[in-house]
């Protein structure tokens, strides 16, 4: 660097000095003078930038809304799954409180088979979450089967409409009791009701408990449908009873132990 | 003709891109690039004059204190200037090598006046946060510009009197 500029450096660094020390700042008229004619392109590129943060702001507006919209929908589902775990608690509740003290867990039905020979549901709870054989299935509405078999994780119950299944009832308020069995074709069938005992269409039907049953008193399992003739040499009453559950709509069903 | 559109181009520029660019973005100091390219084609006497008045310009279209950026294109210029002139090619590696230099010279400026004016321009962020980012910005659009200087007023003189 030549000293030539080295000195001009210095006396235009010393003008500064003077300048920024003593004189006034550069007047506003001119910035603003040359106001006018930057704003043919000034105003323009303000619009262009005023768009793009329009543009800018829809977009993450939009994504927001989306992000919102999927919040929501995730908080719907929460609702939905705390409502049902409240509908669920309450059920049991009054399953406890109706039928028995027993309940002990709550299962849903994953299968539903029906053939000719068997009526069955198949339940999404196994021997690993302590079900057992002849622990007593029901819904609030009323009886649905017992436990037949297990696996780990699945369990299939025999649901009352089946041929192999045996329940001991009582008929409405009478003292008479009599054995129900499926039918095979979606109803129980009852042929040992006394000949005096009075029994109408209509009657409600409820488990009896007996000694060495499974299953607690009291718990609805239909309504009497059709009563048959009997004839002078009948040895009882033939009913057959109309299931207060819809073996084949079931979703959610709770899991009693056995008397 | 080429001369005036690149001068009116750069001014223009100046002016828009803070407002073109993000708020968190930092415009280039397009007017020490411009000082920068005339320093190149002209004598050093002269690109340090012309230094000094475009940054005597900015300090009265700016309405800010005068001298204040005259003094520093002028100390940015010298520098970047005498750092070019020991670069043995013209690239955009050496160009980027005076640019940073005239940037930073630049600033050394700022911070003598700055002292010398009692104005407590500067604290602990601005290094972060106005200094870096504009020295990239300016190191970023140098090759445009050098480029756009070179379609103006043609290609720099890389005559042997250039090493002064």
């Amino acid at each position: 660097m030549n000293s030539r500029l080295t000195v001009l450096w210095g006396v235009l660094l010393l003008l500064s000095l003077l300048l920024t020390r003593f004189a006034p700042e550069a007047p506003l008229a001119i910035s603003s003078g040359l106001r006018a004619p930057l704003a043919i392109i000034y105003d323009p590129a303000l619009a262009l930038r005023q768009g793009i943060e329009a543009f800018t702001d829809w977009r993450n507006l939009r994504r927001e809304n989306v992000s919102l919209q999927i919040q929501l929908a995730q908080r719907e589902n929460q609702l939905r799954a705390t409502i049902a775990e409240r509908d669920r608690l309450a059920s049991a509740a009054r399953i406890r409180k109706t039928q028995s003290q027993g309940v002990r867990d709550t299962a849903a039905v994953i299968a539903v088979s029906s053939d000719a020979l068997t009526r069955t549901i198949t339940i999404d709870k196994g021997f690993s979450d302590g079900v057992k054989t002849r622990m007593i299935v029901t819904t609030e509405k009323g009886l649905v089967g017992w436990v037949d078999d297990l696996t780990q994780t699945e369990a299939t119950v025999r649901t009352l409409i089946d041929p192999q299944f045996r329940v001991s009832i009582r008929i409405g308020n009478t003292s008479g009791k009599a054995l129900a069995y499926g039918d095979g074709a979606g109803h129980l069938r009852a042929d040992d009701v006394a000949l005096n005992l009075k029994v109408a269409v209509g009657d409600s039907v409820t488990t009896l408990s007996v000694s060495g049953g499974v299953f607690p008193a009291g718990v609805k399992i239909g309504t009497i449908s059709q009563i048959l003739p009997t004839s002078p040499n009948s040895l009882g009453q033939t009913v057959f009873i109309d299931p207060a559950v819809d073996v084949a709509a079931l979703d959610q069903v709770f899991l009693i132990n056995p008397s | 003709m080429r001369i005036a559109i690149f001068f009116i181009l750069m001014f223009s520029l100046q002016s828009i891109l803070p407002v073109l660019l993000p708020s968190n973005f930092m415009s280039p100091d397009l007017f020490l690039l411009v000082a920068l390219t005339l320093a190149a084609r002209s004598n050093p006497t002269y690109g340090l004059l012309s230094g000094y008045g475009i940054g005597m310009l900015r300090d009265i279209f700016g309405a800010g204190l005068l001298g204040w950026h005259a003094a520093s294109v002028a100390t940015g210029v010298l520098l970047g200037n005498q750092v070019r002139t020991w670069l043995s090619s013209e690239n955009n590696l050496n160009h980027a090598v005076a640019v940073a230099v005239a940037e930073v010279g630049k600033w050394l400026m700022f911070v003598v006046l700055n002292y010398w004016t009692r104005r407590e321009l500067f604290n602990d962020q601005t290094l972060t946060q106005v200094f870096l980012p504009e020295l990239a910005a300016t190191l970023i659009v140098g090759p445009m510009v050098y480029a756009l200087a070179r379609w103006a007023f043609g290609p720099v003189y890389a005559g042997g009197e250039r090493l002064l």
